[in-house]
């Protein structure tokens, strides 16, 4: 018999049957560290950057303080640089047909399932995470992401007719992001033709690894450079022209910049458990979300009252049995996340207790930092600070409800709308719930699965933008021949002041013919109301004579407006696409039947009977056109290794603020009113500024047609309805078409609760054109996505 | 076995309200098997409790005495002696926690194991074993004359179908005349698990059975037998019931398990699932007939560094 290798300690083991270490081998990791002399540059335009004279930041194993390699810190002049590759590979990578796009994204997947070993030990080994979760998830799903998008790129040029690549983007990574987030994004602003500079915090050497790997493939080396850099270089990347940037509190600083944002912020989920739960598949559920390092951040979990005691003994049972070692353990459920996130969580614990929670902690944890156990946090106030604030990783805050409805209630009473599921087993009321949420992601007695071909993405302050499926892709696409977005930054825009003061307006005159007097008043509530100003403002026709005068609207007149739409909203949104599309019918048929009116009208604003009638006309198409379309939105999704269907939901916004533009008074209100409220949205519009009174004719209709609050017209001075309307926190969206300044207005004033923003930033648009005045544009940005996850089995 | 479970009145409201969500159970399965694993000393230490825990069965048509002798000396020494010297493990004891044979051959293992001088229990299916599609009368004749013959252990089936058309009642008594036939011996009850239809029935069975006494997945001789869902919420049910009664019920998966590192992983789900204190051979045990030599397989490796041959291991 050969030499014996067995240790002393099997005896003991055979009595304890403890677990013992499952170290996975980081030798690749460290040797990768070592090509590059254990100093990681920047990789850029397909080489790496090691600009001299910058500072360096020492990249650390989070668990052992070693030093693993020296980051170089990006300055404004790489960011430069790294702007300029990705602006000169875009001209070739977006040239080229799709088909080539895809190969190439289908030989990186295969690169990296070549390297796959480096990739999952060195993230692991970075970030602290488990690294059978880097292994088994992340890397896989990196791949899957790789290969959806070949195909979407494959096709895009029929699937995708009509759209065009953004550009450059801008990618800005938050630390709490892996490189799997980044991967979300990158994969569809690759596969429709955009070319991306990542800005990673420092110190995470997986996006570079990623960069060169994909950079050494060869044709197109500079359509991902990866930079590591502080935050600080945040505004130096935004800056740069033609960007467009991805992260998080970016809204008020790029005000008016010509970039396009979109924001995916926000990390906590959400849990609801109701008392025809399979309780303990809904606590391996809890398991999944908080403490099995797959989010990011904690889970809010709501119990119904009726299963609280048994819901709160098995998992704490099974905190029990949760281990926490280091990540590079092949047999722990979580790592380490380093010393800030460690922080973060003993403050928010500590204070959670001092205002009286309960905190519970248990599990197989060492006991020196970074390591933090398993915590469950219940009979926290919820009044108190702690309870608003966003859950900290690996905390859960458990909290009763009785009825579903109450579930609801408070499951929607944050401003974070990212994840959650539902565990019942009544599949009425799961639906009842799944509905429910105001949230980006729902699954049914699941949690946390994840697919490339089903959209995610968030509500409310939780950002409003997607990643994956085709929702992924227009993230990254403007319809063919939008001109380029120039900066409209105002430097001396004062935003304390833009819109405050309304210039008080004088009588002018009598109203002088042919045509009858107008409606007075604004429409709110389904009736013409006295303004809260009780005074009023002329409007001229194109020949300088008095035409009428509307209601001088108000502060106090848009919140009650904004208050008429949220009491019609429910309703609204409850009904049926095809009851929706009748309203919309019956009120294209008024508008036919009031078109002499409307067109003298128009005429006496300047334009031709012919043109007017058709204007008329096109309006009237318009809303049956909308009304039809409504009709087929949303789909099912069906995802590989999932057994059952996922919903992609189309959902309305809430309440949306649409500041309509001055040319095409009656066409660009209707056009912009039809899918709206098509898709069960409640408006509150301000008409054009030159014209209202084409918009308060369609009221007279709208009036008689639809039910009190779901379209409501505020006239006046344009920049201080604008204002008010910006600033209130209580409207979901907000379109404005005008001038630069007022864009750049929005922009900055929307941060508050970041609503989605459209703004025209003072272009024009065709309203009479099929593609800017009813194109799928309106139609993406007038609802929201939910995927609903349906799981099945018996 | 420690002592037996004197059983608990039928009480139908503990399996009336119950739910299990079968693609999460499924989702929790592929979990556990990728989420615990253990290596090098700890595999070793490992392994040789799983040998402790083995049911080493046959139960073929053609066993005779000479095959069930072989399998005895095979349960008394599991492990090749120079081997478990190199663990330092050779003054422990190890042997399988049974040999588990047909009733008729119960008298061979009875008189085989005697003669290997040790007292390893031996094991007896019965009841109609593996349909249980006869009478009562006859099934429980079957159990006490296995018992008369010198079986300690009972291993009956349920009648399946009582759990299909839901007469839990009358599946509750039948259970409790087999406990009663037992006399002294020791209960274990297999739901037959691959043909119950549902994970909630899965449950429910457990619970009722549990009234009873040991519980165990399932006969080797259905289409699907020990799987990891399966066992999830046999699991569950037994963690449940010991928290309603305290009492301990034991578990058995059995049929499918062949390799070591399935063996391991069945450790790490009772260990997960219930904790240290029912990794134990009196609350603990899996039927297996191949998985014995893929252990000794494995423990030859760690000791030596070379995989072994055929013809290094001794066969069963």
């Amino acid at each position: 018999m050969a030499a014996t290798r067995a240790g002393p300690r099997a005896r003991e083991i055979f009595t304890s049957l403890e677990y013992g270490p499952v170290p996975e081998s980081h030798a690749c990791a460290l040797a990768w560290l070592d090509t590059q002399d254990r100093c990681l540059g920047h990789y850029v335009n397909g080489k790496w950057l090691k600009p001299e004279h910058r500072n360096s930041v020492p990249c650390q194993d989070p668990i052992t303080g070693e030093n693993l390699a020296s980051c170089l810190q990006a300055q404004a002049e790489d960011v430069a640089a790294a702007v300029e590759a990705a602006r000169m590979a875009f001209k070739g990578w977006s040239a080229h047909p799709g088909v080539v796009r895809a190969q190439h994204l289908t030989r990186l997947a295969e690169v990296i399932q070549k390297h796959q070993r480096l990739l999952w030990t060195l993230e692991s080994l970075v970030t602290g995470r488990a690294v059978r979760e880097v292994r088994d998830g992340d890397v896989q799903l990196a791949q899957q992401l790789l290969h959806y998008h070949a195909i979407q790129a494959s096709t895009q040029e029929e699937a995708l007719a009509g759209w065009e690549p953004m550009g450059v983007i801008g990618l800005i990574l938050p630390p709490t992001f892996s490189f799997l987030e980044m991967m979300w994004r990158i994969c569809p602003a690759l596969a429709v033709g955009c070319t991306v500079v990542a800005l990673v915090p420092p110190a995470s050497p997986a996006p570079l690894l990623l960069a060169q790997l994909a950079g050494e493939l060869g044709p197109f080396p500079g359509i991902l450079n990866v930079l590591s850099g502080p935050a600080s270089l945040v505004p130096i990347l935004a800056s740069q022209p033609g960007i467009r940037k991805e992260g998080r509190a970016l809204r008020r600083s790029l005000a008016g910049e010509c970039a396009e944002l979109g924001l995916a912020l926000g990390t906590e989920s959400l849990l609801l458990l109701t008392d025809t739960a399979d309780v303990d598949s809904a606590v391996e559920g809890v398991v999944d979300a908080a403490w099995s390092d797959r989010g990011p951040g904690g889970l809010r979990l709501l119990i119904q009252e009726s299963v609280w005691d048994e819901a709160m003994r098995r998992l704490q049972e099974r905190m029990g049995r949760l281990r926490s070692g280091r990540g590079l353990d092949g047999a722990v459920d979580m790592g380490a996340r380093g010393a800030a996130a460690c922080d973060l969580v003993q403050r928010f614990v500590r204070e959670a207790q001092s205002q009286g929670a309960q905190v519970f902690q248990a599990g197989d944890v060492p006991s020196e930092r970074p390591f933090y156990p398993p915590t469950l946090v219940s009979n926290l106030p919820p009044a108190s600070p702690c309870a608003q604030v966003e859950v900290p990783w690996p905390v859960v805050v458990a909290s009763p409800f009785r009825t579903a409805k109450e579930a609801l209630l408070v499951a929607n009473g944050t401003p974070r709308g990212g994840s959650a599921s539902v565990w019942s087993e009544r599949l009425g009321q799961a639906l009842e719930l799944g509905y429910g949420l105001q949230v980006g992601t729902v699954w049914i007695n699941a949690h946390g699965l994840r697919d490339p071909s089903v959209p995610t993405g968030g509500c409310k302050e939780s950002g409003c933008s997607w990643h994956g499926g085709p929702d992924g892709l227009y993230e990254y696409l403007r319809p063919s021949g939008t001109p380029a977005r120039l900066s409209c930054l105002s430097k001396n825009l004062n935003y304390d002041t833009f819109g405050l003061a309304v210039p008080s307006t004088l009588p002018a005159g009598p109203e002088i013919g042919p045509s009858p007097a107008p409606p007075y008043g604004l429409f709110v509530g389904g009736r013409f109301q006295a303004p809260g100003a009780r005074s009023s403002r002329p409007i001229r026709d194109s020949s300088g004579n008095l035409h009428g005068y509307v209601a001088e609207g108000g502060a106090k007149d848009i919140r009650g407006a904004v208050e008429a739409a949220h009491q019609a909203f429910p309703g609204w949104a409850g009904q049926s696409p095809g009851a929706r599309a009748a309203l919309l019918w019956a009120l294209a048929a008024a508008l036919e039947r009031r078109k002499s009116t409307l067109a003298s009208r128009l005429e006496r604003q300047g334009a031709e009977l012919k043109a007017a009638e058709a204007e008329v006309e096109l309006s009237a198409r318009r809303l049956r056109a909308w009304g039809a379309r409504v009709q087929a939105q949303g789909h099912t999704l069906q995802v590989a290794g999932l057994r059952g269907p996922v919903l992609r939901l189309r959902e309305p916004l809430g309440v949306l603020a649409v500041v309509c533009p001055d040319e095409w008074p009656l066409l660009a209100f209707v056009s912009l009113l039809a899918p709206a409220l098509a898709y069960g949205n409640t408006v509150v519009m301000v008409p054009s500024a030159a014209c209202p009174l084409l918009a308060l004719e369609v009221c007279q209709d709208m009036a008689t047609v639809f039910p009190a609050g779901l379209a409501n017209v505020v006239t006046g001075d344009r920049d201080h309805l604008t204002r008010c309307l910006a600033l209130h926190q209580d409207v979901q969206a907000m379109w404005y078409f005008g001038s630069a300044q007022g864009s750049q207005f929005v922009e900055w004033a929307s941060a508050g609760n970041l609503k989605p923003v459209w703004a025209s930033r003072g272009c024009p648009r065709a309203w009479d054109q099929e593609a800017e005045g009813a194109g799928p544009e309106l139609g993406l940005r007038v609802a929201r996505t939910k995927a609903l996850w349906l799981p099945m089995g018996d | 076995m420690s002592a037996h479970n004197r059983g608990t009145e039928l009480d139908l409201s503990w399996i009336s309200k119950i739910q299990v969500n079968h693609p999460a159970v499924l989702r929790r399965a592929e979990q556990i098997q990728a989420r615990r694993t253990v290596k090098k000393e700890w595999q070793a230490a490992w392994l040789l409790k799983a040998v402790t825990f083995i049911d080493l069965t046959t139960l073929s048509g053609d066993d005779t005495s000479s095959n069930i002798q072989r399998l005895c000396y095979k349960a008394k020494y599991p492990i090749r002696e120079d081997l478990l010297k190199a663990l330092n493990m050779h003054d422990k004891g190890i042997t399988t926690a049974a040999v588990c044979v047909y009733p008729a051959r119960v008298c061979d293992a009875v008189k085989a194991l005697k003669a290997a001088g040790c007292n390893i229990p031996v094991a007896s299916v019965a009841a109609g074993f593996p349909a249980g599609q006869t009478h009562l009368k006859t099934r429980l004749e079957e159990i006490r004359l296995a018992v008369e013959d010198g079986a300690t252990e009972i291993d009956v089936v349920i009648n399946r179908s009582l759990v299909l058309t839901g007469q839990w009642e009358a599946l509750y008594d039948e259970i409790r005349q087999f406990r009663k036939a037992c006399g002294e011996a020791h209960l274990k009850t297999i739901l037959a698990t691959g043909e119950l239809g549902t994970l909630t029935n899965v449950y429910k069975a457990s619970m009722i059975a549990m009234m009873a006494d040991f519980i165990k997945t399932s006969t080797g001789k259905e289409t699907v037998n020990a799987t990891f869902p399966v066992a999830i919420v046999m699991l569950r049910a037994i963690r449940d019931f010991f928290w309603k009664t305290g009492n301990k019920i034991g578990f058995k998966p059995a049929g499918g398990i062949r390799s070591a590192k399935d063996s391991l992983a069945w450790l790490s789900l009772v260990k997960e699932e219930l904790g240290d204190e029912w990794l134990k051979p009196e609350l603990f045990r899996i039927g297996a007939s191949t998985l014995l030599s893929d252990i000794e397989r494995q423990i030859y490796h760690h000791v030596t560094g070379r995989y072994a041959a055929y013809h290094d291991l001794p066969m069963s």
